[in-house]
């Protein structure tokens, strides 16, 4: 079903994109195309890494100065703006946190008499490992080919995945986190996809969906293109410069010496400050940005990226 | 005439912010050498302003070996730390303070490297930036000189 015939398919991120904002961290951008059941389903929490700056709720957050917390299943945001996307490319940043279980963390939706995931992420917390998994050709259940990625718990990951109807494939084009690392996944590209004809991506669901138990979930900075990759953000590039050097170090610290001291109107960064991806801002991404200077000083590279 | 004196009185402070914001330098005194032959570079840092965080990369003669960095960071302010690291022949630093701390405008003594060279030749600054307590990024210059 076609639930909307505007084509600009670009950015739906998480509120709070600067300092200023880090009161008002929000889900407004969510719910464009009126998704089923609306922006934000549950109660997940947008908020910043304070605590102290006059607004009640906290949350980890990779980029800027807002991300989403779902502490318990069932809290996760939409967005309708796709409209049977025969491709659809999508990147988010998420800290699993969950001990047990298969919990859902994104999934790409057909909007049909019954709805079904086209495509399925979801974050196994017993084997602290990501399970991609996608549509069978009726629309009822998955292909029993999957893809898998080593993923411990807690820490940071960008997921980057490119659906394509037409080649009958979704490939996994980039999972990277827990401290800079690339993950390899077991399956780079899942084979095979038929979908019932003019089926497609008409929303997406983001956050903890559903099934797993324990811990919390927490999501950050996603953006999805029907072509081009769409990349990861420059990981330790606190002030969100595009570049890597001393002044995000400065970034980091004026973060850490406000959280920590309770400033009600903390310099949160607006980049990336958590260099380590641990979930946390502090000493350790300190060290962790020096590092990655040095490394780029020393090897032409932007923010360890090839420049 | 009122308007004319608040005018004038506009540009003399625009001057006087632009004396103020001195730039500041890395400063590299190089081709010494120690008693075991090798040449040392001693590495200062002239804050032209109040300066949280800088770098700077050292590009040595394409023929150094043996970069000694044990003590490119050894002369310090106890307020700030850093790291050090030779990839090839080049050797690069970040200068910063834990809690976003300034080094005030003056010199600062950042430590010395030593290396082994048979043709000489010069070294190279480049890369080099500074950050303010409030993280904005200054422009920093370099002047390296040579007791040859």
């Amino acid at each position: 079903m076609i639930r909307k015939s505007q084509l600009f398919l670009a950015v739906a991120a998480l509120a709070g994109m600067n300092v200023a904002m880090a009161a008002n961290c929000n889900t407004t951008q969510w719910g464009q195309g009126t998704p089923p059941g609306g922006a934000v389903v549950g109660a997940p929490t947008a908020g910043d890494p304070s605590s102290d700056d006059g607004t009640p709720n906290t949350s980890a957050r990779y980029s800027g100065s807002c991300g989403l917390l779902a502490d318990a299943v069932g809290e996760y945001v939409q967005d309708g703006l796709p409209s049977a996307e025969p491709s659809y490319i999508q990147r988010f940043y998420v800290r699993p946190g969950t001990t047990s279980g298969e919990a859902i963390v994104f999934r790409a939706m057909a909007d049909e008499t019954t709805d079904y995931p086209v495509v399925q992420i979801s974050y196994d917390g017993a084997a602290q490992q990501f399970i991609f998994r996608v549509s069978n050709a009726t629309g009822t259940g998955f292909l029993g080919t999957t893809s898998t990625a080593a993923a411990p718990r807690n820490k940071w990951y960008a997921i980057e995945t490119n659906f394509n109807r037409t080649a009958g494939t979704l490939a996994i084009s980039s999972i990277r986190g827990n401290n800079g690392q690339t993950i390899a996944p077991s399956l780079a590209t899942i084979n095979g996809i038929t979908l019932p004809a003019g089926d497609g991506v008409d929303y997406v669901q983001l956050g903890w969906i559903s099934g797993g138990t324990g811990g919390n979930i927490t999501v950050d900075a996603f953006e999805s293109r029907r072509s081009t990759a769409i990349g990861h953000l420059k990981r330790s590039d606190a002030n969100g410069s595009a570049t890597c050097n001393a002044s995000d170090i400065t970034t980091i610290a004026n973060e850490i010496v406000d959280v920590l001291g309770g400033e009600p109107a903390p310099r949160l960064s607006a980049g990336q400050p958590d260099c380590n991806e641990d979930g946390s801002v502090n000493a350790s991404d300190i060290s962790c940005a020096a590092v990655v200077i040095i490394d780029d000083l020393n090897n032409d590279t932007v923010c360890g990226d090839a420049s | 005439m009122k308007t004319l004196n608040l005018f004038a009185i506009g540009v003399l402070t625009f001057a006087a912010a632009g004396v103020n914001a001195k730039q500041s330098s890395v400063v590299v005194l190089a081709d010494e050498s120690n008693r075991a032959g090798a040449k040392v570079a001693s590495i200062d840092f002239e804050a032209g302003e109040p300066v949280s965080a800088f770098q700077v990369r050292l590009t040595l003669p394409a023929d150094a070996k043996k970069i000694n960095t044990a003590n490119c960071l050894a002369d310090l302010p106890k307020s700030h730390t850093g790291l050090c690291k030779a990839s090839g022949n080049r050797v690069s630093l970040v200068v910063y303070s834990a809690d976003g701390k300034a080094l005030s405008p003056g010199l600062v003594s950042v430590g010395r490297i030593s290396y082994a060279t048979r043709t000489g030749g010069t070294i190279a600054v480049d890369k080099m930036m500074s950050a303010g307590p409030d993280a904005r990024e200054s422009v920093v210059k370099s002047r390296v000189e040579s007791l040859n």
